[in-house]
C-alpha cells in the first residue's frame, strides 16, 4: 500500500466513526420514551399545601410543621417561631384552577399548567403550576407565579402580613 | 614660575602673537628664550615672515595698479553670477517664449474665486495647482468608517449583554443563588409600582437547576424577592425556591 493512500483511508473511517457516534447519541434520548408518555397522559397530579405562621414570640417552630431546615435559614430566619396553621391537599388539574383560602382571608388560586417531560437521560419530570393571590373583593395580590416544580420538592410563598407576623405556605407536588 | 613652565614650548597661537610683537611680558621673553634655543619654532617663524612679504608684496601691486581700491577676490560674487547667467537654464528660459502659464506676483492674492482676503501663499497654490488640494490625511475617511464600526460593534455589545443579563427585572426583584446570612428581617416595605412581569427563566439561564425554578412571576403593585435557599448538604447542592412578597400591614 502506498503511503499517499494512508491518510485518505484514515480521514474516512474517522468521518464515519464520529457519523456513527453522532447518529447513536441523537439515538439515546428514545430510550426513555415510556415515562414522558405516561405523565404526559396524565392530567392532573396531588399537591400538599402548608401554611404557616411566622411570628418573633420566642417559642420555635411547631413540631407539627416537621423537618423543614429551610426555616431555620434566612430569609425565614428572620422569625424565629412558626406555627402549622393549616395542611390541605388538593388536586390540581390542567386548565383546572383550585382555590385555597388563606387565613388572612386572601385566595391562593392554583392550576396545573403543563407537565414537562424530561429532555435529558437523567432528568426528571417538572410540572408547570401556576398560582395567584386575589384579595378579598376581588382584587389582585399576587397577579402570577409561576413554577416549573419537581416531584416532592418544596416551595414556598412567604411575606404576607399576618397577625403581627408572616404568613408563608408552602406547595409540594406528589408523585 | 619654575623653569619649567618658562622654557615650555609656545602654541603657534603665541608665535603668531610674537611675531606680530602682540605677546606682553613676561611671556614674550620666555618664548624668546625658547625659540631662540629650539631650531623648529625658528623655523615656524621663519615661515611666518615669507607669507608677511608674500602678502605685504601683494598689498603693493595692488596699490600701484589701476583699482587700487579694489581687489581681485572683490570680483568673484560678480564674475559667478556673470557665469550663471551666460550657461544656467534660466539664460535659455529667459530667450525662449514666454510660458502661458499665469503668474501672480507675490503677495497679490487672487480675489477673483473666493471673494475673501486670503494669505498671500493660499491663493498662489491654488492657482498652480489647478484644482483643489487632497488632503492631507488621505486615509481619514477610512479611520472614520473604522470608528464607526467599533462603536457600533461596542454599542451592540453593550445591548446584546443587557439582554443576556436579563428582560430588566424590575427594581426590588433580587434574585439570589443562596439567601443573605443575615435575614432580610422584614423585608423593606416597597413603593407601590406596578411590576412588569418578569420570566426568570431568562434571568436564571445559566444558572445551575434548582428543584422548583420560577419560570415568570408578575407581582403586581408589589416588590418581592426570589431566594434559593440551600437545603440539606453542600454536597447535595439543593436549594429551596422561596418567593418572598412586600405587603404593607397586609393590606
Amino acid at each position: 500500500m502506498k503511503p499517499s493512500y494512508r491518510f485518505p483511508q484514515l480521514a474516512l473511517g474517522l468521518a464515519l466513526a464520529l457519523g456513527a457516534h453522532g447518529a447513536a447519541a441523537e439515538a439515546t434520548p428514545a430510550s426513555p420514551a415510556s415515562p414522558p408518555a405516561q405523565d404526559a397522559a396524565a392530567t392532573c397530579v396531588n399537591a400538599e399545601v402548608i401554611v404557616l405562621h411566622g411570628t418573633n414570640d420566642g417559642t420555635g417552630i411547631d413540631p407539627k410543621i416537621g423537618k423543614i431546615p429551610e426555616l431555620s435559614k434566612p430569609p425565614f430566619s428572620s422569625y424565629n417561631s412558626y406555627k402549622l396553621l393549616d395542611r390541605p391537599k388538593i388536586n390540581i388539574c390542567k386548565g383546572k384552577e383550585v382555590k385555597v383560602k388563606l387565613p388572612n382571608e386572601r385566595e391562593l388560586a392554583v392550576n396545573l399548567k403543563d407537565i414537562l417531560a424530561p429532555k435529558k437521560k437523567d432528568d426528571v419530570t417538572r410540572y408547570v403550576v401556576s398560582m395567584s393571590i386575589n384579595k378579598p373583593g376581588g382584587n389582585t395580590f399576587l397577579p402570577l407565579l409561576e413554577v416549573n416544580a419537581k416531584a416532592s420538592e418544596w416551595f414556598f410563598v412567604a411575606g404576607q402580613s399576618y397577625k403581627g407576623g408572616m404568613l408563608a405556605f408552602g406547595i409540594k407536588v406528589l408523585p | 614660575m619654575t623653569k619649567d613652565e618658562r622654557h615650555h614650548a609656545p602654541s603657534d597661537l603665541e608665535l603668531m602673537l610674537y611675531f606680530d610683537g602682540e605677546l606682553d611680558e613676561p611671556r614674550k621673553s620666555e618664548v624668546d628664550a625658547f625659540i631662540n634655543a629650539d631650531l623648529r619654532s625658528q623655523n615656524k617663524l621663519a615661515g611666518l615672515r615669507i607669507n608677511s612679504a608674500f602678502v605685504e608684496a601683494q598689498a603693493h601691486e595692488m596699490a600701484a595698479g589701476p583699482s587700487p581700491t579694489r581687489s581681485p577676490a572683490d570680483d568673484i560674487a560678480d564674475l559667478v553670477l556673470a557665469k550663471i547667467e551666460a550657461e544656467g537654464p534660466f539664460a535659455r528660459a529667459a530667450s525662449a517664449d514666454p510660458p502661458a502659464a499665469k503668474v501672480i506676483p507675490f503677495p497679490a492674492r487672487d480675489t477673483s474665486k473666493s471673494g475673501a482676503a486670503t494669505s498671500a501663499k493660499v491663493p498662489a497654490r491654488r492657482e498652480t495647482s489647478g484644482h483643489r488640494s487632497r488632503p492631507a490625511n488621505e486615509n481619514a475617511r477610512r479611520i472614520f468608517g473604522v470608528a464607526a464600526l467599533a462603536v457600533a460593534a461596542a454599542a451592540a455589545l453593550a445591548i446584546w449583554g443587557k439582554q443576556a443579563a436579563g428582560p430588566g427585572a424590575p427594581s426590588g426583584v433580587q434574585v439570589a443563588q443562596t439567601a443573605p446570612s443575615s435575614a432580610p428581617s422584614p423585608p423593606a416595605s416597597p413603593a407601590p409600582t406596578a411590576q412588569p412581569q418578569v420570566d426568570v427563566a431568562a434571568v436564571s439561564e445559566g444558572e445551575e437547576e434548582h428543584g422548583v425554578e420560577v419560570a415568570s412571576v408578575n407581582f403586581g403593585a408589589h416588590m418581592g424577592s426570589i431566594f434559593y435557599v440551600p437545603s440539606g448538604s453542600i454536597e447535595a447542592n439543593r436549594t429551596t425556591t422561596v418567593v418572598w412578597l412586600a405587603d404593607d400591614a397586609g393590606e
